[in-house]
Protein backbone atom coordinates (compact mmCIF):
# COMPACT_ATOMS: atom_id res chain seq x y z
CA UNK A 1 0.00 0.00 0.00
CA UNK A 2 2.74 2.36 0.97
CA UNK A 3 4.59 2.28 -2.31
CA UNK A 4 1.51 2.66 -4.48
CA UNK A 5 0.32 5.51 -2.34
CA UNK A 6 3.47 7.50 -2.93
CA UNK A 7 3.62 7.02 -6.66
CA UNK A 8 -0.06 7.80 -6.95
CA UNK A 9 0.37 11.10 -5.15
CA UNK A 10 3.33 12.02 -7.31
CA UNK A 11 1.74 11.17 -10.62
CA UNK A 12 -1.51 12.92 -9.82
CA UNK A 13 0.28 15.99 -8.69
CA UNK A 14 1.68 16.84 -12.07
CA UNK A 15 1.24 20.52 -11.81
CA UNK A 16 1.64 23.20 -9.28
CA UNK A 17 0.13 26.47 -10.19
CA UNK A 18 1.38 29.70 -8.80
CA UNK A 19 -0.79 32.52 -7.71
CA UNK A 20 -0.57 35.67 -5.72
CA UNK A 21 -3.27 37.02 -3.52
CA UNK A 22 -3.38 40.75 -3.91
CA UNK A 23 -4.53 43.33 -1.43
CA UNK A 24 -7.01 41.41 0.63
CA UNK A 25 -8.15 38.69 -1.65
CA UNK A 26 -8.15 39.19 -5.43
CA UNK A 27 -6.95 36.07 -7.09
CA UNK A 28 -4.87 36.67 -10.20
CA UNK A 29 -4.16 33.14 -11.30
CA UNK A 30 -6.30 30.09 -11.81
CA UNK A 31 -5.61 26.70 -10.33
CA UNK A 32 -5.47 23.19 -11.59
CA UNK A 33 -6.43 20.12 -9.63
CA UNK A 34 -5.29 18.85 -7.23
CA UNK A 35 -4.33 22.26 -5.95
CA UNK A 36 -7.65 23.85 -6.70
CA UNK A 37 -8.67 26.12 -3.90
CA UNK A 38 -5.16 26.70 -2.65
CA UNK A 39 -5.91 30.39 -2.46
CA UNK A 40 -8.46 29.67 0.22
CA UNK A 41 -5.51 29.17 2.51
CA UNK A 42 -4.05 32.53 1.63
CA UNK A 43 -5.77 34.81 4.07
CA UNK A 44 -3.17 37.51 4.56
CA UNK A 45 -3.15 38.78 8.11
CA UNK A 46 -2.83 42.52 8.38
CA UNK A 47 -1.57 42.88 4.84
CA UNK A 48 -2.00 46.38 3.46
CA UNK A 49 -3.40 46.92 -0.03
CA UNK A 50 -0.95 45.97 -2.76
CA UNK A 51 1.12 43.55 -0.69
CA UNK A 52 0.64 39.94 -1.66
CA UNK A 53 1.44 36.53 -0.31
CA UNK A 54 3.15 34.19 -2.74
CA UNK A 55 1.14 30.98 -2.73
CA UNK A 56 2.89 28.46 -4.98
CA UNK A 57 0.71 25.60 -3.82
CA UNK A 58 -1.65 24.42 -1.12
CA UNK A 59 1.18 23.91 1.35
CA UNK A 60 3.17 27.14 1.23
CA UNK A 61 2.46 30.81 1.74
CA UNK A 62 5.27 33.34 1.71
CA UNK A 63 4.35 36.75 3.11
CA UNK A 64 6.07 40.01 2.13
CA UNK A 65 7.33 40.08 5.72
CA UNK A 66 9.40 36.98 5.02
CA UNK A 67 7.30 34.74 7.23
CA UNK A 68 6.78 31.39 5.56
CA UNK A 69 3.59 29.61 6.51
CA UNK A 70 3.62 25.87 5.90
CA UNK A 71 0.52 23.74 6.09
CA UNK A 72 0.73 20.46 8.00
CA UNK A 73 -1.72 18.14 6.30
CA UNK A 74 -1.91 15.13 8.62
CA UNK A 75 -3.64 14.86 11.99
CA UNK A 76 -1.30 15.37 14.94
CA UNK A 77 -1.89 12.79 17.66
CA UNK A 78 1.38 13.03 19.53
CA UNK A 79 3.57 11.49 16.87
CA UNK A 80 5.06 14.85 15.87
CA UNK A 81 3.81 14.87 12.29
CA UNK A 82 2.70 18.52 12.52
CA UNK A 83 6.36 19.38 13.03
CA UNK A 84 7.91 16.78 10.75
CA UNK A 85 6.01 17.24 7.45
CA UNK A 86 6.66 21.00 7.35
CA UNK A 87 10.36 20.29 8.04
CA UNK A 88 10.51 18.35 4.76
CA UNK A 89 8.95 21.24 2.85
CA UNK A 90 11.07 23.91 4.56
CA UNK A 91 14.26 21.93 3.85
CA UNK A 92 13.76 21.89 0.09
CA UNK A 93 12.27 25.38 0.01
CA UNK A 94 15.53 26.42 1.68
CA UNK A 95 14.18 28.72 4.33
CA UNK A 96 15.26 29.16 7.95
CA UNK A 97 13.14 27.24 10.44
CA UNK A 98 12.86 30.36 12.62
CA UNK A 99 10.91 32.05 9.82
CA UNK A 100 8.45 29.17 9.48
CA UNK A 101 4.98 29.22 11.00
CA UNK A 102 2.89 26.08 10.87
CA UNK A 103 -0.83 25.79 10.33
CA UNK A 104 -2.83 22.63 10.69
CA UNK A 105 -4.70 21.85 7.49
CA UNK A 106 -8.46 21.52 7.57
CA UNK A 107 -9.77 18.21 6.30
CA UNK A 108 -9.79 18.60 2.52
CA UNK A 109 -8.75 15.44 0.75
CA UNK A 110 -9.21 17.06 -2.65
CA UNK A 111 -6.44 19.44 -1.85
CA UNK A 112 -4.26 17.31 0.41
CA UNK A 113 -5.26 13.77 -0.56
CA UNK A 114 -4.42 11.41 2.29
CA UNK A 115 -4.98 12.98 5.69
CA UNK A 116 -4.91 10.32 8.31
CA UNK A 117 -2.76 8.93 11.10
CA UNK A 118 -2.03 5.31 11.86
CA UNK A 119 0.39 2.69 10.68
CA UNK A 120 3.64 4.63 11.06
CA UNK A 121 3.93 5.21 7.32
CA UNK A 122 3.68 9.01 7.14
CA UNK A 123 7.42 9.61 6.97
CA UNK A 124 8.20 7.14 4.17
CA UNK A 125 5.09 8.00 2.15
CA UNK A 126 5.59 11.75 2.44
CA UNK A 127 9.38 11.83 2.26
CA UNK A 128 9.51 12.59 -1.46
CA UNK A 129 6.12 14.25 -2.07
CA UNK A 130 6.58 16.89 0.65
CA UNK A 131 10.17 17.58 -0.35
CA UNK A 132 9.03 18.00 -3.96
CA UNK A 133 6.37 20.49 -2.87
CA UNK A 134 9.10 22.62 -1.28
CA UNK A 135 11.55 22.12 -4.13
CA UNK A 136 8.98 23.15 -6.76
CA UNK A 137 8.28 26.42 -4.97
CA UNK A 138 12.02 27.01 -4.62
CA UNK A 139 12.51 26.44 -8.37
CA UNK A 140 9.86 29.04 -9.15
CA UNK A 141 11.54 31.58 -6.87
CA UNK A 142 14.91 30.86 -8.49
CA UNK A 143 13.40 31.35 -11.94
CA UNK A 144 11.82 34.63 -10.85
CA UNK A 145 15.15 35.95 -9.57
CA UNK A 146 17.03 34.74 -12.66
CA UNK A 147 14.54 36.50 -14.94
CA UNK A 148 14.85 39.67 -12.90
CA UNK A 149 18.61 39.64 -13.35
CA UNK A 150 18.57 38.28 -16.92
CA UNK A 151 20.75 35.30 -15.99
CA UNK A 152 20.35 31.52 -16.19
CA UNK A 153 18.63 29.64 -13.35
CA UNK A 154 21.70 27.44 -13.03
CA UNK A 155 23.84 30.42 -12.03
CA UNK A 156 21.67 30.97 -8.97
CA UNK A 157 21.55 29.26 -5.61
CA UNK A 158 19.37 29.58 -2.56
CA UNK A 159 20.02 29.93 1.15
CA UNK A 160 17.94 31.09 4.13
CA UNK A 161 14.96 32.30 2.14
CA UNK A 162 16.89 34.20 -0.52
CA UNK A 163 18.16 33.61 -4.06
CA UNK A 164 21.80 34.46 -4.73
CA UNK A 165 23.58 35.05 -8.04
CA UNK A 166 27.05 33.61 -7.57
CA UNK A 167 28.86 35.62 -10.28
CA UNK A 168 27.57 39.08 -9.38
CA UNK A 169 26.96 38.58 -5.67
CA UNK A 170 23.43 39.89 -6.02
CA UNK A 171 20.63 38.47 -3.93
CA UNK A 172 16.87 38.78 -3.60
CA UNK A 173 14.79 37.59 -0.71
CA UNK A 174 11.88 35.23 -1.41
CA UNK A 175 9.61 37.85 0.16
CA UNK A 176 10.59 40.27 -2.64
CA UNK A 177 9.99 37.74 -5.42
CA UNK A 178 6.32 36.87 -4.86
CA UNK A 179 4.80 38.88 -7.71
CA UNK A 180 7.30 37.63 -10.25
CA UNK A 181 7.30 34.04 -9.02
CA UNK A 182 3.52 33.92 -9.33
CA UNK A 183 3.91 34.26 -13.10
CA UNK A 184 6.32 31.34 -13.42
CA UNK A 185 5.06 28.03 -14.74
CA UNK A 186 5.31 25.46 -11.98
CA UNK A 187 7.69 22.59 -12.72
CA UNK A 188 6.62 18.95 -12.92
CA UNK A 189 6.95 17.35 -9.51
CA UNK A 190 8.45 14.04 -10.68
CA UNK A 191 11.49 15.63 -12.26
CA UNK A 192 12.17 18.37 -9.76
CA UNK A 193 15.75 18.32 -8.44
CA UNK A 194 16.06 17.60 -4.73
CA UNK A 195 18.88 18.40 -2.34
CA UNK A 196 21.64 15.92 -1.70
CA UNK A 197 21.26 14.76 1.93
CA UNK A 198 24.70 16.21 2.71
CA UNK A 199 23.14 19.64 2.20
CA UNK A 200 20.32 19.14 4.68
CA UNK A 201 20.10 21.91 7.25
CA UNK A 202 16.72 21.10 8.86
CA UNK A 203 16.15 17.39 8.27
CA UNK A 204 18.17 15.46 10.80
CA UNK A 205 18.35 18.29 13.31
CA UNK A 206 16.46 18.36 16.58
CA UNK A 207 13.44 20.60 16.17
CA UNK A 208 11.12 21.22 19.13
CA UNK A 209 7.44 20.36 18.82
CA UNK A 210 5.54 23.24 17.27
CA UNK A 211 2.72 22.99 19.80
CA UNK A 212 4.89 22.78 22.91
CA UNK A 213 4.13 26.34 24.01
CA UNK A 214 0.39 25.97 23.51
CA UNK A 215 0.45 22.71 25.45
CA UNK A 216 2.37 24.01 28.46
CA UNK A 217 0.11 27.04 28.68
CA UNK A 218 -3.00 24.87 28.63
CA UNK A 219 -4.56 25.98 25.36
CA UNK A 220 -7.67 24.02 24.39
CA UNK A 221 -6.59 21.90 21.45
CA UNK A 222 -8.55 18.68 21.75
CA UNK A 223 -11.79 17.36 20.38
CA UNK A 224 -13.16 16.87 23.87
CA UNK A 225 -12.68 20.58 24.61
CA UNK A 226 -15.30 21.47 22.01
CA UNK A 227 -18.76 22.43 23.21
CA UNK A 228 -21.80 23.11 21.07
CA UNK A 229 -25.19 24.50 22.07
CA UNK A 230 -27.42 21.68 23.25
CA UNK A 231 -24.60 19.19 23.03
CA UNK A 232 -24.95 15.95 24.99
CA UNK A 233 -22.13 13.81 26.27
CA UNK A 234 -22.11 10.11 25.57
CA UNK A 235 -20.18 7.55 27.55
CA UNK A 236 -19.48 3.97 26.66
CA UNK A 237 -19.21 1.28 29.27
CA UNK A 238 -16.87 -1.18 27.70
CA UNK A 239 -16.72 -4.84 28.59
CA UNK A 240 -13.47 -5.21 30.54
CA UNK A 241 -12.62 -8.36 28.65
CA UNK A 242 -11.85 -8.49 24.96
CA UNK A 243 -14.57 -10.36 23.10
CA UNK A 244 -17.12 -10.14 25.92
CA UNK A 245 -20.77 -9.58 25.09
CA UNK A 246 -23.53 -7.84 27.02
CA UNK A 247 -26.07 -10.29 28.47
CA UNK A 248 -28.37 -7.79 30.11
CA UNK A 249 -28.41 -4.20 31.35
CA UNK A 250 -30.85 -2.31 33.58
CA UNK A 251 -31.55 0.31 30.95
CA UNK A 252 -34.86 1.52 32.43
CA UNK A 253 -33.24 2.08 35.79
CA UNK A 254 -30.35 3.94 34.19
CA UNK A 255 -32.62 6.09 32.03
CA UNK A 256 -34.57 7.18 35.10
CA UNK A 257 -31.48 8.77 36.58
CA UNK A 258 -30.98 12.52 36.57
CA UNK A 259 -29.36 13.91 33.45
CA UNK A 260 -29.58 10.72 31.45
CA UNK A 261 -31.46 11.13 28.20
CA UNK A 262 -30.95 7.74 26.71
CA UNK A 263 -29.21 4.46 27.34
CA UNK A 264 -28.82 1.54 25.02
CA UNK A 265 -26.78 -1.57 24.45
CA UNK A 266 -24.26 -1.64 21.64
CA UNK A 267 -21.91 -4.39 20.61
CA UNK A 268 -19.35 -4.90 23.35
CA UNK A 269 -20.85 -2.48 25.85
CA UNK A 270 -23.53 -0.06 26.91
CA UNK A 271 -23.94 3.51 25.72
CA UNK A 272 -25.40 6.41 27.66
CA UNK A 273 -26.20 9.87 26.36
CA UNK A 274 -27.16 12.81 28.50
CA UNK A 275 -25.99 15.93 30.24
CA UNK A 276 -24.18 17.08 32.28
CA UNK A 277 -21.28 14.71 31.98
CA UNK A 278 -20.84 14.24 35.73
CA UNK A 279 -24.25 12.66 36.17
CA UNK A 280 -23.77 10.46 33.13
CA UNK A 281 -20.53 9.24 34.53
CA UNK A 282 -21.88 8.50 37.99
CA UNK A 283 -24.77 6.62 36.40
CA UNK A 284 -22.30 4.56 34.50
CA UNK A 285 -20.44 3.56 37.61
CA UNK A 286 -23.60 2.68 39.52
CA UNK A 287 -25.35 0.75 36.85
CA UNK A 288 -25.06 -2.99 36.64
CA UNK A 289 -24.83 -4.72 33.34
CA UNK A 290 -23.99 -8.36 33.09
CA UNK A 291 -21.65 -9.67 30.49
CA UNK A 292 -20.42 -12.96 29.23
CA UNK A 293 -16.78 -13.48 29.87
CA UNK A 294 -14.81 -15.39 27.30
CA UNK A 295 -12.13 -17.84 28.42
CA UNK A 296 -9.27 -15.46 27.69
CA UNK A 297 -9.90 -13.74 31.01
CA UNK A 298 -7.49 -16.35 32.29
CA UNK A 299 -4.79 -14.27 30.60
CA UNK A 300 -4.35 -11.00 32.43
CA UNK A 301 -1.56 -8.75 33.59
CA UNK A 302 -2.22 -9.39 37.28
CA UNK A 303 -2.18 -13.13 36.81
CA UNK A 304 0.89 -12.94 34.59
CA UNK A 305 2.60 -10.71 37.14
CA UNK A 306 1.83 -13.18 39.89
CA UNK A 307 3.21 -16.00 37.83
CA UNK A 308 6.34 -14.05 37.05
CA UNK A 309 6.95 -13.38 40.72
CA UNK A 310 6.15 -16.92 41.75
CA UNK A 311 7.12 -19.21 38.91
CA UNK A 312 5.58 -22.60 39.09
CA UNK A 313 7.97 -25.31 40.10
CA UNK A 314 5.53 -28.17 39.94
CA UNK A 315 5.35 -28.32 36.18
CA UNK A 316 7.69 -30.35 34.11
CA UNK A 317 7.83 -29.24 30.52
CA UNK A 318 8.01 -31.89 27.92
CA UNK A 319 10.74 -31.58 25.39
CA UNK A 320 9.61 -30.68 21.87
CA UNK A 321 10.00 -33.50 19.45
CA UNK B 1 -7.72 24.75 30.73
CA UNK B 2 -9.01 21.65 32.36
CA UNK B 3 -9.40 18.90 29.87
CA UNK B 4 -12.36 16.67 30.48
CA UNK B 5 -11.29 13.13 30.67
CA UNK B 6 -12.36 10.52 33.09
CA UNK B 7 -14.24 10.12 36.30
CA UNK B 8 -12.24 7.53 38.14
CA UNK B 9 -8.98 9.36 38.79
CA UNK B 10 -7.20 6.77 36.73
CA UNK B 11 -5.07 9.12 34.69
CA UNK B 12 -4.95 12.39 36.65
CA UNK B 13 -5.08 14.44 33.42
CA UNK B 14 -7.05 16.96 35.40
CA UNK B 15 -4.93 18.03 38.29
CA UNK B 16 -5.23 21.28 40.15
CA UNK B 17 -3.22 22.55 43.07
CA UNK B 18 -4.94 23.54 46.24
CA UNK B 19 -3.28 26.19 48.35
CA UNK B 20 -5.36 25.97 51.45
CA UNK B 21 -4.54 24.62 54.83
CA UNK B 22 -2.39 21.98 53.22
CA UNK B 23 -0.71 22.26 49.88
CA UNK B 24 -1.58 19.40 47.64
CA UNK B 25 -2.57 18.55 44.13
CA UNK B 26 -5.80 16.74 43.53
CA UNK B 27 -7.38 15.04 40.56
CA UNK B 28 -10.17 17.46 39.76
CA UNK B 29 -12.25 14.79 38.06
CA UNK B 30 -13.04 13.23 41.44
CA UNK B 31 -13.02 16.35 43.59
CA UNK B 32 -16.39 18.04 44.03
CA UNK B 33 -16.25 21.83 44.17
CA UNK B 34 -17.77 21.69 47.67
CA UNK B 35 -14.72 19.83 48.92
CA UNK B 36 -12.37 22.69 48.07
CA UNK B 37 -14.45 25.53 49.46
CA UNK B 38 -12.17 28.25 50.76
CA UNK B 39 -9.07 26.80 49.12
CA UNK B 40 -7.09 28.61 46.46
CA UNK B 41 -7.28 26.53 43.29
CA UNK B 42 -4.52 26.77 40.72
CA UNK B 43 -4.88 25.36 37.23
CA UNK B 44 -2.13 25.31 34.61
CA UNK B 45 -2.89 28.93 33.72
CA UNK B 46 -1.92 29.75 37.30
CA UNK B 47 1.65 28.67 36.70
CA UNK B 48 1.81 31.48 34.16
CA UNK B 49 -0.39 32.41 31.25
CA UNK B 50 2.61 33.14 29.01
CA UNK B 51 4.64 30.04 29.77
CA UNK B 52 7.35 31.71 31.85
CA UNK B 53 7.11 29.46 34.91
CA UNK B 54 10.32 27.40 35.23
CA UNK B 55 8.38 24.18 34.73
CA UNK B 56 6.75 25.48 31.56
CA UNK B 57 10.10 26.70 30.23
CA UNK B 58 11.78 23.42 31.09
CA UNK B 59 8.93 21.47 29.50
CA UNK B 60 9.36 23.33 26.22
CA UNK B 61 13.13 23.12 26.26
CA UNK B 62 13.24 19.39 26.96
CA UNK B 63 10.49 18.87 24.35
CA UNK B 64 8.39 16.93 26.83
CA UNK B 65 4.92 16.98 25.24
CA UNK B 66 3.76 14.65 22.54
CA UNK B 67 -0.01 14.75 22.14
CA UNK B 68 -0.04 16.99 25.21
CA UNK B 69 -3.32 15.83 26.65
CA UNK B 70 -2.01 14.79 30.06
CA UNK B 71 0.55 17.56 30.30
CA UNK B 72 -1.54 20.09 32.22
CA UNK B 73 -1.98 17.46 34.92
CA UNK B 74 1.69 16.49 34.77
CA UNK B 75 2.73 20.12 35.19
CA UNK B 76 0.44 20.67 38.17
CA UNK B 77 1.72 17.57 39.94
CA UNK B 78 5.27 18.68 39.21
CA UNK B 79 4.50 22.17 40.54
CA UNK B 80 3.12 20.72 43.78
CA UNK B 81 6.25 18.58 44.09
CA UNK B 82 8.65 21.49 43.63
CA UNK B 83 6.77 23.60 46.19
CA UNK B 84 7.37 20.93 48.78
CA UNK B 85 10.66 19.56 47.51
CA UNK B 86 12.61 22.22 45.56
CA UNK B 87 15.41 19.82 44.61
CA UNK B 88 13.84 16.43 44.17
CA UNK B 89 15.69 13.20 43.50
CA UNK B 90 14.62 10.77 40.80
CA UNK B 91 12.87 8.78 43.51
CA UNK B 92 11.04 11.88 44.78
CA UNK B 93 9.88 12.61 41.25
CA UNK B 94 8.75 9.07 40.58
CA UNK B 95 6.80 9.00 43.84
CA UNK B 96 5.17 12.40 43.33
CA UNK B 97 4.30 11.85 39.69
CA UNK B 98 3.01 8.34 40.20
CA UNK B 99 -0.57 8.19 38.96
CA UNK B 100 -0.22 10.84 36.26
CA UNK B 101 -0.52 8.60 33.26
CA UNK B 102 0.89 9.52 29.84
CA UNK B 103 -0.23 7.33 27.00
CA UNK B 104 2.49 8.73 24.74
CA UNK B 105 5.13 7.70 27.31
CA UNK B 106 6.86 11.01 28.02
CA UNK B 107 7.94 9.97 31.52
CA UNK B 108 11.70 10.16 31.05
CA UNK B 109 11.53 13.67 29.61
CA UNK B 110 9.13 14.70 32.39
CA UNK B 111 11.72 13.63 34.94
CA UNK B 112 14.47 15.46 33.05
CA UNK B 113 12.36 18.63 32.81
CA UNK B 114 11.56 18.60 36.53
CA UNK B 115 15.28 18.44 37.32
CA UNK B 116 15.89 21.29 34.87
CA UNK B 117 13.09 23.41 36.34
CA UNK B 118 14.47 22.81 39.83
CA UNK B 119 17.78 24.29 38.69
CA UNK B 120 16.14 27.39 37.19
CA UNK B 121 15.50 30.72 38.88
CA UNK B 122 11.79 31.04 39.45
CA UNK B 123 9.93 34.01 38.03
CA UNK B 124 7.45 35.82 40.29
CA UNK B 125 4.29 33.78 40.50
CA UNK B 126 1.36 35.21 38.68
CA UNK B 127 -2.08 35.32 40.19
CA UNK B 128 -3.74 34.75 36.86
CA UNK B 129 -5.78 31.61 36.67
CA UNK B 130 -6.27 31.36 40.41
CA UNK B 131 -9.64 31.60 42.01
CA UNK B 132 -10.68 31.29 45.59
CA UNK B 133 -13.53 28.86 45.59
CA UNK B 134 -16.51 30.02 47.60
CA UNK B 135 -14.45 32.79 49.17
CA UNK B 136 -17.08 35.43 48.56
CA UNK B 137 -19.66 33.50 50.54
CA UNK B 138 -19.85 33.83 54.28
Amino acid sequence: MTTNLTSEIVSRRHFLRASALVGGGVLIASYLEPFAGAAALASPEGVAGGAADFVPNAFIRIAPTGIVTIIAKNPEIGQGIKTMLPMLIAEELDVDWKDVRIEQAALDTKKFENQWAGGSTATPTNWLPMRRVGAAARAMLVAAAAQTWGVADSECETRSGAVHHRASGRSLKYAQLGQKAATIQAPALETIALKDPSQFRIIGTRVLGVDNHAIVTGKPMYGIDVTMPGMLYAVFEKCPVFGGKVVSANLDEVKAERGVKHAFVVEGGTQLAGTPITSIRSSRTRRSSRRTVPPRIAMGSSRSGRRARHPRTDVTWSRRR
Amino acid sequence: MLHLRYDKAKCRSLVVSLLGMTLRSVASCVTPVAAVKGAEVTTIEGLSVDGTHPLQRAWEQVDVPQCGYCQAGQLMSAAALLKKTPNPTDADIDAAMNGNLCRCGTYLRIREAIHLAASMTPTPATQAGRARVGASKR
